[in-house]
């Protein structure tokens, strides 16, 4: 499942993205930007799902 | 005459025990006054476990110590809630720090990380399965104007979110 977020940290804030979560373990398997990329650890990052 | 000596050092050992107290900050044990639970949900994800974060918005502010006595903290639960019936929460890492700061911004010099627990995904809200909670003792005295604060390392899925819930006593 693919849920669509707004980052909140100061270095990305007010971009969106999105966060996977695996449907079987439901774990979060990748958190990427709008374009695909994938987030770097560094600097530390915080989101919150995109009200739909 | 041991009876005579009793009489004659009673006043001398009176004296010298309360001499002894003057220097010591606390004597007796201390007991919570009144009750107290903080509760708060977690909303965001924080991909960090320094204790960066703006309070409210990517750490939450669980606990405040009372500001003249301080309090006992007695344990943290974590609970998965969920506002869709049996609806999976997202499997993640909730972390619990200790801090000085209640309010905005918080860094790693005033912030620390106290416990980290790993949440397996659960369904919440079943109609015949219960969830159970993620339980942290604490058992510490935390000073005047101190705070507990919480953080999910991955956003909560959607119709979903962990509540916190701390269950401790101001002095």
């Amino acid at each position: 499942m693919i849920y669509p977020i707004t980052f909140l940290n100061p270095e990305y804030a007010g971009q969106t993205g999105h966060q996977e979560v695996s449907d079987d373990t439901h774990e979060v398997v990748a958190i990427t930007f709008e374009n695909g990329d994938s987030v770097p650890d560094d600097p530390p990052y915080s989101y919150r799902l995109t009200d739909a | 005459m041991k009876s005579l000596l009793r009489i004659l050092l009673g006043p001398v050992a009176w004296y010298a025990e309360r001499y002894l107290l003057m220097y010591l900050g606390n004597n007796d044990p201390i007991y919570s006054k009144v009750g107290k639970i903080g509760t708060v949900a977690v909303t965001a994800a924080n991909t960090s476990s320094q204790g960066g974060g703006t309070v409210g918005t990517d750490i939450f502010l669980l606990f405040s110590s009372d500001t003249t006595n301080g309090s006992f903290i007695r344990e943290i639960r974590a609970m998965p809630t969920a506002s869709a019936a049996s609806t999976a929460t997202t499997a993640t890492v909730i972390r619990i720090f200790y801090g000085t700061v209640g309010s905005g911004a918080t860094t790693s010099s005033n912030t620390h990380l106290l416990a980290e627990m790993s949440v397996a995904s659960q369904t919440a809200d079943a109609p015949t399965t219960p969830v159970f909670p993620i339980v942290v003792p604490l058992n510490f005295a935390m000073p005047a104007s101190s705070f507990i604060l919480v953080t999910n390392h991955a956003a909560p899925a959607a119709s979903t979110q962990w509540k916190f819930i701390a269950i401790g006593g101001d002095y």
